[in-house]
């Protein structure tokens, strides 16, 4: 790669103390275990592991909301542990969590998309405008005048986005948005992330620990115990099944199939990741 | 078939609103269905479907506005039931049960609806502790711990020891995993599985995901705006797609794979329906094409 | 359509009073409140409440809300504050004068201590009756107002029993008063402004709620705080505190609801069983709720810091502008009537 990269990653460690579920004594948990990662401008990718793998306690250091224990994070050159660079750095780097609604803080649509802005004191006419260009790119214009518990889990989740959004940010880290939703909703914030990539190249960084969104990433990165085990574009990562089964990733079955499938012989190519592709491969 | 334990006819629910006049709600219309005793049925259908507000009639949450349900003998309808008792028949668990513990430790919180249940000391002991057990949380190392050193799903299962111990003869869970992982999801699933072949408990799983309650589920009931608009096996269920489509829900994926392949012209019959029925289906009929080698 | 307002209290509408803005509805509340602690200082002078009532009835004109609709919402409170406040008239005040007096009623000791026979004697028969197994009894038992009125008359017993222990030694024929019971014109006073008072305020701020949205009261409240924000006061943390807290009642709602329906269906009764029990069916509430709530804030707060909260005094307003011609209008309006109220005899 020339350029360099928007989030690079040296080696960090991240350790905090924690009960041990087991025995129930405090003890140091290590999160992180020295994982260094570049994540490019306009990448799409996937942080797969399955819960407790450290996954999320990575993305959470990618917009200094964590800082490792050691090692250090830069974000566009700025280094996540100084304070002075912590904003800019979460302006450049927005995140959605996984429960829709411990993120949504006005009383109605339109007025939490604007909250950020506002408290950067842009004037109204131009928050105005941002606001309804976030609202166009979520689809959630109709929705403009409702107070949050109307919305359904994906609206909510869609307007989380679009929030962050509202920013320009450079960079969207997902916390797993759909391990709340249902299946539907899942595909259509999968699908929404995608677009944003895209049409408006906005790096996405997706944590999940479902294979069935790691599909269509352009780089996937396995985690288990704090460390990075895999990497790789998604056709290779899927060839190895039964260490993503050792992972304690579920497989989904339409790509189980097709392992066994192709396992007797039947060529079918290690691209197809998705149900509508594989169809495609079983019956051109 | 065995027995049906809950009998509904023409049940429907209409919530009133503080508004006068014809601003009605309903949350329910014209519900039939029999579920019968020991087998473990699926409902299913979008936030907004009916689903919760049907089974919140199972243990007199909610009364019907009109037609009957009958749950183990138990008219919920009528003025003088005894819905005490009909809560000790019909064990229900919510989305998120874990953020129901509040007990000091994991024996008190479970031993909660036994207490309830004014039973002598010794048998809610009893209770408890072959609850923890059959729920994967040997009690010598759980009982005394506080719920809240637990991971999330142990707390689940914590909870649904809770219930398990007033001895149910119905239990009715609500989205049971979501939230988990694959491997709290298999975890889950395969304590239920053990719960159903050692207890004969009927089982009602409510759920927004097809694919999860494929398993475990012997029958399906799909909810939409409040109508049921379709029951049957799983298998048969699944394999109308499209029509699942139209009411905001997925078939599980294979299913869609299979769908899919129909469509293009491969002969499925509508009675494959596991991964190994797919399998052995697929290999032969390509081997038999006698395409590539 | 109430439920798509955060509140369910806020009437959307092109009124006069919902074009204005918040800043001057509550500036002009905030000054009755301070003209009525003034004239209140004046016996006798009813002009200022005269005015107050005039401008409450034009603010209800202007309003588009119909005075009937204002009155429902007002007179469960007001019956309160009435009954509370009528016995500050008989409130015993050497330096007022008399309106009228109510004379001391003379009973002598002997009558009280056979008053106290009597009851007690009675009341100890009533128990004893409902203490027997017999059916009819045994109904009267169980309903909890009677046993709830019975306690009350046992300790009222208890009391008369300490009051004739107290007095034994008094001799039978002296007298006790009882009373007398002064009404003066002072308390008379009190009675009829502070009601009028209080239904003026009251009405005029159920007015502000009515024709403003909770985010333009937030911002408006904040704009008017802003001298504190120079003492280095969280004026705008208190802002965000407020809009948090209407944002996420209907949630914490719907989360309760949810509780008490899982915590019924384990078995959780409200309000059957013994005190212990209910009380443990209450913590299984409380804590729960308690719990969620704090899990609820620490998510908010990560997401907060996420979308990089950090005031400085410089938000932009997205409600409130600057005042406009109505907004001078109603204030200088306002201004000249009550304080030409205040100078007029």
């Amino acid at each position: 790669m020339n350029q360099s990269p928007l989030i690079d990653i040296q080696h960090i460690n991240y350790t905090y103390p924690a009960r041990n579920s087991r025995t129930g004594e405090l003890q140091p948990i290590t999160a992180l275990e020295d994982v260094s990662l570049q994540v490019q401008q306009g990448e799409y990718l996937v942080l797969l592991g399955h819960n407790g793998s450290g996954k999320s306690t990575l993305a959470r250091n990618c917009n200094a909301l964590l800082t490792p224990t050691s090692g250090r994070v830069l974000v566009a050159g700025l280094d996540t542990s100084e304070k002075a660079n912590q904003r800019t750095i979460r302006d450049m780097v927005g995140m959605i969590f996984q429960n829709p609604d411990n993120q949504i803080i006005a009383t109605v649509v339109e007025d939490d998309i604007a909250w950020a802005l506002t408290m950067r004191g842009i004037p109204l006419s131009l928050i105005k405008e941002r606001v309804s260009s976030a609202m166009e790119a979520v689809s959630i214009a109709h929705l403009r005048s409702l107070p949050p518990h109307r919305l359904s889990g994906g609206q909510r989740q869609r307007l989380a986005i679009a929030g962050v959004l509202a920013l320009r940010p450079q960079c969207i880290i997902a916390d797993e948005p759909t391990a709340q939703l249902d299946p539907l909703s899942r595909g259509e914030i999968v699908s929404l992330l995608h677009q944003l990539n895209q049409q408006h190249g906005i790096t996405i960084i997706q944590v999940t620990h479902l294979l069935e969104e790691a599909a269509l990433a352009q780089r996937i990165i396995v985690m288990e115990q704090g460390k990075l085990v895999m990497e790789g574009k998604p056709a290779s990562i899927f060839a190895n099944l039964e260490q993503l089964r050792q992972l304690k990733l579920a497989i989904p079955e339409p790509i189980e199939l097709a392992a066994r499938l192709r396992n007797v012989g039947i060529p079918l190519s290690p691209e197809a990741l998705t149900v509508e592709a594989i169809a495609q491969e079983i019956m051109p | 078939m065995k027995e049906p334990i809950i009998i509904i006819k023409n049940l429907s629910h209409i919530y009133q609103t503080n508004q006068s006049g014809p601003l009605q709600k309903a949350a329910l219309l014209d519900i039939n269905l029999e579920i019968a005793q020991g087998s473990c049925v699926g409902i299913i259908g979008i936030t907004g479907s009916g689903k919760s507000t049907l089974v919140q009639h199972f243990n007199g949450l909610l009364r019907p506005t009109s037609g009957t349900i009958i749950v183990n003998g138990i008219d919920v309808k009528a003025k003088d039931a005894d819905l005490a008792l009909l809560r000790q028949h019909v064990g229900m668990l919510f989305q998120f049960p874990e953020s129901q513990l509040f007990e000091r430790t994991v024996y008190a919180d479970v031993a909660f609806g036994p207490q309830r249940m004014k039973l002598a000391r010794h048998e809610i002991r009893t209770r408890v502790l072959n609850a923890l057990d059959m729920v994967g949380l040997p009690h010598r190392e759980f009982a005394q711990r506080p719920p809240f050193e637990l991971s999330g799903g142990q707390m689940r299962r914590v909870a649904l020891a809770g219930v398990l111990a007033m001895s149910p003869a119905i239990l009715v869970l609500d989205e049971p995993t979501v939230g988990l992982d694959a491997e709290g999801r298999t975890e889950f699933y395969s304590y239920l599985q053990r719960i159903k072949q050692e207890k004969d408990v009927t089982i009602v799983l409510v759920s927004h995901d097809m694919a999860e309650v494929a398993t475990l589920a012997d029958w399906l009931f799909v909810l939409h705006d409040g109508h049921m608009v379709m029951q049957g096996t799983p298998r048969s269920i699944y394999s109308q797609g499209d029509a699942l489509r139209k009411w905001g829900l997925a078939a599980p994926p294979l299913s869609e794979l299979l769908t899919l392949l129909r469509k293009k012209g491969l002969a499925i019959s509508r009675d494959v329906f596991t991964l190994d029925e797919a399998f052995s289906l697929l290999q032969q009929s390509r081997v038999l094409r006698g395409s590539r080698p | 359509m109430f439920r798509n307002i955060s509140l369910g209290i806020y009437y959307p509408g092109n009124s006069l009073l919902h074009r204005l803005q918040a800043r001057t509805k509550l500036v002009v509340l905030l000054w009755l409140i301070i003209f009525f602690t003034i004239a209140n200082h004046r016996q006798w002078h009813f002009a200022p409440y005269i005015v107050a009532l005039i401008l409450l009835m034009t603010a209800t004109a202007l309003s588009g809300i119909s005075p009937l609709h204002l009155w429902q919402r007002m007179r469960l409170l007001l019956l309160f504050a009435f009954l509370g406040i009528i016995p500050t008239a008989f409130f015993p005040d050497p330096s007022g004068k008399p309106l009228h007096t109510f004379g001391p009623l003379l009973i002598t000791y002997a009558q009280i201590h056979w008053i106290i026979f009597v009851y007690s004697s009675l009341l100890a028969i009533f128990i004893l009756m409902l203490m027997l197994p017999i059916s009819p009894m045994r109904s009267f038992r169980q309903n909890r107002w009677l046993r709830r009125i019975t306690i009350l008359l046992f300790l009222l017993a208890l009391i008369a029993q300490g009051f004739f222990l107290l007095t034994r030694n008094a001799p039978p024929a002296s007298t006790f008063p009882i009373g007398p019971i002064v009404m003066t014109y002072n308390g008379v006073w009190i009675v009829m402004s502070f009601f009028f008072v209080f239904l003026t305020i009251y009405a005029f701020s159920l007015l502000l709620t009515i024709t403003t949205t909770p985010i333009a009261l937030i911002e408006g409240m904040t704009l008017l705080l802003t001298p504190l924000r120079w003492l280095r006061l969280p004026v705008d943390d208190f802002a965000l505190m407020t809009l948090i807290a209407l944002r996420f009642i209907p949630t914490l709602i719907d989360e309760a609801e949810q509780l008490v329906k899982a915590q019924t269906a384990r078995g959780a009764d409200f309000s059957h069983g013994t005190i212990r029990e209910r009380l443990q069916s209450l913590a299984s509430l409380f804590l729960p709720f308690i719990q969620g709530t704090l899990r609820r804030a620490a998510e908010l707060a990560t997401a907060l810091d996420a979308r990089g909260y950090e005031v400085d005094g410089h938000q932009t307003h997205l409600h409130e502008k600057s005042l406009g011609a109505s907004d001078y209008l109603v204030l200088a309006t306002v201004a000249l009537v009550t304080i030409g109220s205040l100078l007029v005899f």
